[in-house]
């Protein structure tokens, strides 16, 4: 027993029928012969999705035949060695119908030497997925107004009958109340900061899916004409971070935060975006 | 608000929990639920075949995985049975003691198990929160349920050294109890020695709210098995009972960007409406023990406040005196809390769990020592809501 390239050709042999790819097979009905040099020949029947091997010194009936030596055919087999260059070099021959033997590569799973085998894959215990789902969300006659109004550079909020308070962004209905909000009141659109969240933490934007960029600040500022907690949400800009002071309100003890306005984006489309952030104005 | 009485009392029979951690690779959903759900019939010494009705809850956000109730068939046991399904975010483990309950209390089934479940590890648990936000404005604003609002308050009342201390030694005292309980997620070995050290630097998230004081992103299952008076005292030597609980929802907007104080908050309104139908004038001195949902050490300290009903710098000085220690006069999360553990859709139920087995006198090296009769348990979520839970070691109320 020789090896070449790890790979003793007996076993390439007579590991075939479990090689044996029937789907690969399908449509081939042919026979292949096998003459490796002072080895051995081989003879290989395939058919109706079948196969068949005999040990031979009978070649005669194949459709192909393939001589070669055995280090060289260890060669092809491992990968080491190019067919092509093999025949080239005339270390292989091929009689017979040439496209026929190419076939063989379908008909069998690749060999592999034991002891070479890969490790089989890992069980799946975790599936890493990136999921994009195009969404569309309807304003209603409400915030759709209030975001007409961001157009126009006009910041509205929406007026409770009941208990006076202010909303923007709006609501339809003043929820302590339990009363539908009737009117509008044009707010700001400069006004106080009250409270800044100096974010670091580098949080998705979920409506991107991109990765916020840090530090920044999302402010609630008392717009002129609001009073007591009618803040409104928005961004500071992001390079005056460090020089503005929150505005706070504790029973008796006021303290007044920097004067803001709004920096409008160039084209407006009606989102929170037509408002770029706000900026010190003082 | 309206209110009526219970129609039967309805004890807590057994109870399930997973070893909490970063990341439970080793099980998928249903699996990991499955855990929870055989320690809780194990503790009651039941079957599947026991269970009338299975309610089960986490928050979709998170996993993305939507109506996970129908995979976790395998892990819950619900084949064949009635089951019923809650998601309301942080609030969830709250709400599911609340529905379970509820269905033992009408009368309608005897036997309900209640699990809850996360696998924050499995998802991003702050895009996640930031997408509960209006996709037409706060989407684009909000930072999941990271904010520096009760920091800022606080240091404004009671100034930074103090404020910035309270909010320290509230996380070191949580540490140290999540080092008694062995499912606790993150156990540090905190000590005092560490205050000023921590206080500087660890990362900051937002504002004064720092890594170290925020809750831990946790995958675990808790379950509860509820039963009517009647059958809770056949299946268990010691069944915890139910007293009374309560939700308080508020608009969905957040009111964290105001600065404007004295607010009413849901967790002040919920307990002023709760002790006061079950006239109780003094909560403090009738509680023996309260899991908080404490998302953050600064929320912690401020939220004593609220629950407690306190007045000026009560609360403060109940940190400062480490009264809320596990040996102290108002033992606050023997377990740990949030801070250490939070599987969110586990986590509030996760408070009743650990409260009653307070009460059970079983929490093992986490036990309060002396008697415990008086439980109470928070829920956190939405644009912050409450749900409160009252437990009792009797039926003589």
């Amino acid at each position: 027993m020789s090896e070449y390239y790890g790979i003793d050709v007996d076993d390439v042999f007579n590991t075939m029928a479990s090689r044996f790819r029937p789907e690969g097979a399908e449509g081939v009905d042919a026979v292949f012969g096998y003459d490796i040099t002072e080895k051995g020949k081989w003879k290989l029947s395939v058919g109706q999705g079948r196969m068949a091997l005999d040990i031979t010194e009978d070649l005669s009936g194949c459709d192909v035949v393939v001589r070669v030596d055995e280090q060289t055919f260890a060669g092809i087999i491992a990968g080491k060695l190019d067919a092509m260059a093999a025949l080239s070099a005339n270390k292989m021959k091929v009689e017979g119908d040439f496209n026929l033997f190419a076939v063989t590569g379908k008909i069998f799973t690749k060999y592999v030497p034991p002891g070479q085998e890969v490790e089989p894959e890992q069980e799946l215990v975790m599936l890493k997925r990136t999921i994009s789902v195009n969404q569309r969300f309807a304003t209603g006659p409400i915030m759709g107004t209030f975001l007409q109004g961001l157009k126009e550079k006009t910041i509205l909020a929406i007026k409770c009958p009941g208990c006076g308070r202010l909303q923007s962004p709006p609501r339809e209905i003043c929820a302590p109340c339990r009363i539908r909000n009737d009117s509008w009141v044009e707010i700001g659109p400069a006004g106080e900061m009250r409270m800044l969240e100096y974010c670091y933490y580098a949080s998705p934007d979920p409506l991107t899916g991109e990765t916020r960029e840090t530090p920044y600040g999302a402010i609630g500022v008392l717009l002129d004409g609001c009073k007591d907690n009618e803040v409104f949400w928005h961004l500071l800009n992001p390079q005056q971070l460090n020089d503005v002071r929150m505005g706070m309100v504790m029973g008796d003890k006021v303290v007044h935060g920097t004067r803001l306005r709004p920096v409008w984006s160039a084209n407006r489309t009606g989102s929170i975006n037509d408002i770029k952030y706000f900026e010190i104005d003082e | 608000m309206g209110y009526k009485k219970r129609n039967r009392h309805v004890g807590i029979v057994g109870i399930g929990e997973t070893k909490f951690s970063s990341h439970r690779e080793d099980v998928n959903q249903p699996e990991m639920i499955h855990e929870a759900v055989r320690g809780a019939l194990d503790d009651a010494g039941l079957t599947m075949d026991d269970i009338d009705c299975v309610v089960h809850g986490n928050m979709e956000l998170f996993e993305m995985v939507h109506q996970p109730d129908m995979w976790h068939t395998l892990g819950t046991g619900a084949y064949g049975k009635s089951a019923f399904r809650v998601t309301t975010g942080g609030t969830t483990g709250g709400t599911l003691v609340c529905g379970a309950d509820n269905l033992v209390a009408s009368g309608m089934y005897d036997v309900v198990l209640a699990v809850g479940f996360e696998k924050l590890q499995e998802g991003h648990t702050t895009g996640g929160i930031t997408n509960m936000a209006d996709p037409l404005w706060a989407r684009r604003l909000q930072s999941g349920a990271l904010t520096a609002q009760a920091a800022v308050k606080l240091i404004a009342e009671f100034g930074e050294a103090r404020a910035r201390r309270a909010a320290m030694t509230y996380r070191i005292i949580m540490d140290m109890h999540a080092c008694k309980n062995p499912n606790a997620h993150r156990a540090f070995h905190l000590d005092w020695d560490q205050m000023e050290d921590l206080m500087a630097t660890s990362p900051p998230l937002i504002g004064d709210l720092r890594l170290i004081h925020m809750c831990s992103q946790s995958d675990g299952a808790c379950a509860i098995i509820f039963a009517s008076e009647k059958k809770a005292r056949e299946i268990s030597g010691k069944p915890v009972w139910v007293r009374d609980h309560i939700t308080v929802h508020r608009e969905e907007t957040l009111n964290l960007h105001n600065n404007y104080y004295p607010i009413e908050t849901t967790h002040s309104f919920a307990a002023k409406q709760l002790y006061g139908r079950n006239g109780i004038d003094n909560p403090l001195e009738y509680f023996d023990v309260f899991e908080m949902y404490d998302p953050s050490a600064w929320w912690g300290v401020d939220w004593l406040r609220d629950f407690f009903l306190l007045e000026g710098d009560e609360h403060i000085k109940m940190v400062e005196n480490r009264d809320i220690m596990i040996d102290g006069k108002m033992p606050i999360n023997p377990s740990g809390g949030v801070i250490a553990t939070n599987p969110i859709g586990a986590t509030a139920i996760i408070r009743v769990a650990e409260a009653a087995k307070q009460i059970r006198g079983d929490a093992g090296d986490h036990q309060i020592p002396g008697n415990v009769e008086h439980g109470l348990a928070s829920s956190f979520g939405g644009t912050m809501w409450t749900v409160l839970t009252m437990l009792e070691k009797e039926t003589n109320w």
